[in-house]
């Protein structure tokens, strides 16, 4: 099953090479591999350290039964920065031009987050009481209510 | 992100948060492509409504340094053999279209334009059916001062050297006095303040 999911993925890979010979009259293929090995450079070299420091942040300072909804929050939180930061920042801005960059990015980014962490706290919690009306109760459980009783 | 093992996130919790970062971006982006959901995204880089004539620009008519050459009166636009001022071709029989600007930064923004089909230019100037033709801008420098048009965009009756948007001239920063608008085309190959146009 695994294998024949592969084959999409590769029609599509093989799909988009083919592509930088064919779509042009004059194929310059040299500056996609820029791109594509600087991509690859920039990852392993920038982000996979910054991800692996968060890495190591989270697991000091979370306990164990919500460190998997704060890693989660913190991917999604890592990608809307990525994205949303350089337009809070400005870059790109021109005077003369008003169609660039044309909202408050600030205000978005920190809407952005403020719901990308809500909706983690509604997972974390509607699956934390999902999981305890699932598990069978235990036996320390049942002795502790007949004691309450 | 059913976290049962509770010990950091598991393969498919952080599957998830993948699938949940790809909608919460394509959420928070989508307005700048999709104009009636633009309410949506706080993050879009461009609203389809903001920009002069209400439609965005990537470059403005200051940016690309032809504030002076678009609107010299000497200017001519140059197809082959011929040479025509902006009354010229005020006086060409003109067409319309309803063709988006589709940047390939991710934003998309339709206008009515009104123009010079390419394929009567290139008819009057003799230019074969089956020749591709690149078009060129008043633009010095830049990436994309010029752009080549295949044989079918060429011919396509949708393709226009637009002197109207929206009913009203060109603006400068749309590409005054004429610009290149033609279907399922990138935005940057839509030339604008063109001078030339050159079959190859």
């Amino acid at each position: 099953m695994r294998r024949l999911l592969f084959l999409p993925g590769v029609a599509l890979i093989v799909w988009g090479f083919a592509g930088l010979f064919t779509t042009a009259r004059h194929p310059r293929p040299l500056p996609w591999l820029t791109f594509f090995l600087g991509a690859n450079v920039l990852t392993d070299a920038v982000v996979a350290p910054v991800v692996v420091v968060a890495g190591v942040v989270v697991a000091r300072l979370v306990g164990a039964r919500w460190r998997g909804y704060v890693t989660g929050g913190l991917i999604i939180s890592g990608v809307v920065l990525l994205v949303g930061l350089p337009m809070a920042r400005g870059y790109g801005l021109r005077s003369d031009n008003p169609s660039i960059l044309p909202l408050d990015y600030t205000r978005g980014l920190a809407l952005t987050l403020a719901l990308v962490w809500v909706g983690v706290a509604l997972v974390a919690v509607v699956s934390s009481v999902r999981e305890r009306l699932l598990r069978p109760p235990r036996r320390s459980d049942h002795a502790l209510k007949a004691s309450t009783k | 992100m059913s976290e049962a093992a509770g010990r950091g996130l598991s393969r498919r919790g952080f599957l998830n948060a993948v699938g949940a970062a790809a909608g919460v971006i394509t959420v928070a982006t989508i307005g700048e492509t999709v104009g009636p959901l633009s309410r949506l995204s706080p993050l879009a880089p461009r609203r389809a409504s903001v920009g002069p004539q209400h439609l965005p620009v990537n470059k403005s008519g200051a940016g690309a340094r032809v504030e002076q050459s678009a609107v010299d009166p000497t200017y001519r636009l140059v197809v082959g053999s011929l040479s025509l001022s902006v009354g010229d071709l005020q006086s060409l029989p003109q067409h319309a279209a309803i063709l988006p600007i589709a940047c390939v930064e991710g934003w998309s923004a339709v206008g009515h334009w009104s123009g010079i089909r390419l394929r009567d230019l290139l008819d009057r100037a003799g230019i074969d059916h089956d020749r591709w033709v690149r078009v060129e801008s008043l633009e010095r420098s830049g990436l994309y001062v010029t752009s080549e048009v295949s044989p079918t965009h060429a011919r396509d009756p949708l393709t226009l050297l637009a002197l109207r948007l929206g009913g009203e001239p060109l603006a400068l920063d749309h590409g005054y006095p004429c610009r290149l608008i033609g279907p399922n085309r990138p935005g940057v190959l839509q030339t604008k303040w063109v001078r030339r146009v050159v079959a190859l």
